[in-house]
C-alpha cells in the first residue's frame, strides 16, 4: 500500500521541480499566444479556445507524470549514522 | 511541485489565469479595432396622426412609413461580433418642461449566420410598435430625430452601441393642417386633429 | 486507509487545528473582501450576474455571465440593457430598454433633478414588460433608475452555467463545498 502511494505521489527532485515549473509556464503562455492568433485568423473564438485546451492537455502530460528527465539530480542524502549509545 | 498532485494543481491554476487573460485580450483588442459604419439614411415616406377609437379613444397614433437604408456589414468583419440589435428610434424633446423621450419604432436582430441581412434596404417600413401618445400629445412634440441605432453583442467582451443611419434632415415641421418635412418634399394631410398635428 | 491522515490530525494538536481553521477563515474573508471591493468599484450591489432565463436569446443564453456598472453618470438609452430588480421580487431581470422618457426639473436654487422612466422588453419575449411590472408591483407602469442594479457592459458566455446547475441540484453544491472544506483542512504548507 505504501509503495503504491509513493508511486502515485510522483516525487521528483528539486532540479526537476524547477524544470517542470519552467516547462509548464512556458508551454501555457505559448498555447495562449497561439490560441489568440488562431482565433483572430480563423475568426472563431471557439477554435482558439480549443487550441488552448489542447495546449493545456499537452502541458499536463509533459509536467504531471514523474518523467525520468525530472529525476536526473537525486538529492544526495548523508549516509545513515548509527548514534553510539552512551 | 514535488508531487504529481501539486503539479496538477499548480498547472491548472496557471492555465486558468492564462485563459482569462486570453479572453480579456480578445475582448479589448476586438473592441479597439471596431470598424466604423458609413452613415446611411432614413427617409420619412408618410406621416399621419390618427386618433384612437373605442377603448383607445384617449390616445393618438402616429402612422408612418419610412425608407431605411444602411450598410452594417463592416461590423461583422470584426471576429468578435456575434449579432447586432438594430432599432429605428425616434428621439424628441417635448415642449412640456424639458422632457426628453425616445421610443423604439422597429427593431430586428441580425445574427452572424445571415450577414446579408446587415445590408438594410427597407422601403416603406412600418413601425412594429405604433407610436402612441395621449390625445393631443402630438401637439406638444415640435420635432423629432429619427435614427437607426445598433448594439453589438460580442462573443466575449464589451457591449458597444452605435448609430447606423440618421434621417437626412433630422427634424420635421408640422404646421396647421399639413405636415411637411423641411425639404418640402411632401405634404401630408393630418386628418382628425384640430389645429396643427405635431407641434407648432 | 486514511490512518496516516487521522494520525496526522491527532499529532497536530489543538493549536494546529485552530491554525488551519484560521487559514480557512482568511481565504473566505479575502474572497468576500474582493467581492465587496468590486461592488464598490462598479457602484453596483451585484456587478456580476448570471443569466437565468431565455428571454434575451439569442443575445444572452442561460448560464452567461454579465458584467455591470451602475455609476450615477451612466446614461441609460434605448438599446442599452439594464439589469433590474423590482422591490418585492428578488430575481434580477435582464431586458432591453425600448422606451425612455427623461424629465429634467430645475429647482429655484439651481439644482436639477432628473427622473427617467423606462419601459423594457426581452428580445425573445412577444410583449414588453408592462405585464411583468404589474405582476410584481401593483400600479407600476415604468421602470425607474433606483430599481436598476446596473447596466450591462461586458459579457462572458457559458461560464455561469455551473451556478445554475448547483442551484438546480443543491446536493452538488453541498458536495462541492464539503470536499473543498476537507481539502483545505488537510492541506499542509510543505
Amino acid at each position: 500500500m505504501e509503495a503504491v502511494k509513493k508511486q502515485l505521489e510522483g516525487r521528483i527532485d528539486y532540479e526537476g521541480q524547477r524544470l517542470s515549473e519552467q516547462v509548464a509556464y512556458f508551454s501555457l503562455v505559448v498555447s495562449g499566444v497561439i490560441a489568440f492568433f488562431v482565433s483572430f485568423l480563423a475568426s472563431s473564438i471557439k477554435f482558439g479556445l480549443i487550441v488552448f485546451a489542447a495546449g493545456y492537455v499537452i502541458t499536463l502530460l509533459a509536467v504531471v507524470p514523474p518523467w525520468p528527465v525530472y529525476r536526473k539530480h537525486p538529492i544526495a542524502w548523508l549516509p545513515v549514522r548509527r548514534l553510539k549509545a552512551d | 511541485m514535488f508531487s504529481a498532485w501539486q503539479r496538477l494543481q499548480n498547472t491548472s491554476s496557471w492555465a486558468l489565469s492564462v485563459c482569462l487573460t486570453l479572453l480579456a485580450v480578445i475582448s479589448v483588442s476586438s473592441w479597439y479595432v471596431l470598424p466604423t459604419v458609413p452613415l446611411g439614411s432614413i427617409g420619412l415616406k408618410s406621416f399621419q396622426v390618427v386618433p384612437g377609437s373605442g377603448s383607445q379613444s384617449n390616445l393618438e397614433y402616429a402612422l408612418m412609413r419610412l425608407d431605411v437604408q444602411s450598410d452594417l456589414t463592416p461590423l461583422f468583419a470584426n471576429w468578435n461580433t456575434k449579432q447586432l440589435y438594430v432599432s429605428v428610434v425616434a428621439d424628441w424633446n417635448s415642449t412640456v418642461e424639458g422632457t426628453q423621450s425616445s421610443v423604439v419604432l422597429w427593431d430586428r436582430i441580425i445574427t452572424r449566420k445571415r450577414p446579408e441581412a446587415a445590408k438594410l434596404r427597407i422601403e416603406g417600413l412600418k413601425a412594429k410598435n405604433v407610436w402612441k401618445v395621449r390625445r393631443g400629445g402630438f401637439k406638444t412634440i415640435p420635432s423629432c430625430h429619427l435614427s437607426l441605432k445598433y448594439d453589438i453583442m460580442p462573443y466575449v467582451g464589451i457591449v458597444t452601441p452605435g448609430i447606423g443611419a440618421r434621417a437626412r434632415n433630422p427634424t420635421w415641421n408640422v404646421t396647421t393642417e399639413t405636415a411637411t418635412n423641411s425639404f418640402g418634399e411632401w405634404d401630408i394631410a393630418v386628418p382628425g386633429v384640430k389645429s396643427g398635428g405635431v407641434g407648432s | 486507509m486514511f490512518m496516516d491522515e487521522i494520525n496526522q490530525l491527532r499529532r497536530m494538536g489543538f493549536r494546529a487545528i485552530l491554525l488551519q481553521a484560521l487559514n480557512l477563515a482568511t481565504i473566505i474573508a479575502g474572497g468576500l473582501m474582493g467581492w465587496k471591493a468590486l461592488c464598490l468599484a462598479t457602484n453596483s450591489e451585484s456587478p456580476i450576474v448570471v443569466v437565468l432565463s431565455e428571454s434575451m436569446e439569442p443575445a444572452f443564453a442561460r448560464g452567461d455571465i454579465l458584467f455591470l456598472t451602475n455609476f450615477a453618470s451612466d446614461s441609460y438609452e434605448i438599446g442599452d440593457i439594464p439589469v433590474y430588480k423590482i422591490p418585492g421580487a428578488n430575481i434580477p431581470i435582464v431586458h432591453r430598454i425600448i422606451h425612455s422618457h427623461t424629465s429634467t426639473v430645475t429647482h429655484p436654487n439651481g439644482t436639477t433633478t432628473e427622473t427617467q422612466l423606462m419601459l423594457t422588453k426581452g428580445d425573445n419575449n412577444p410583449t414588453d414588460d408592462l405585464g411583468l411590472y404589474h405582476s410584481y408591483m401593483r400600479g407600476m407602469k415604468w421602470l425607474k433608475r433606483d430599481m436598476v442594479v446596473g447596466k450591462v457592459r461586458g459579457f462572458l458566455p457559458h461560464v455561469g452555467y455551473v451556478t445554475i446547475v448547483m442551484n438546480d441540484y443543491p446536493q452538488l453544491k453541498y458536495a462541492l463545498l464539503g470536499t473543498l472544506g476537507v481539502f483545505l483542512l488537510f492541506n499542509k504548507e510543505q
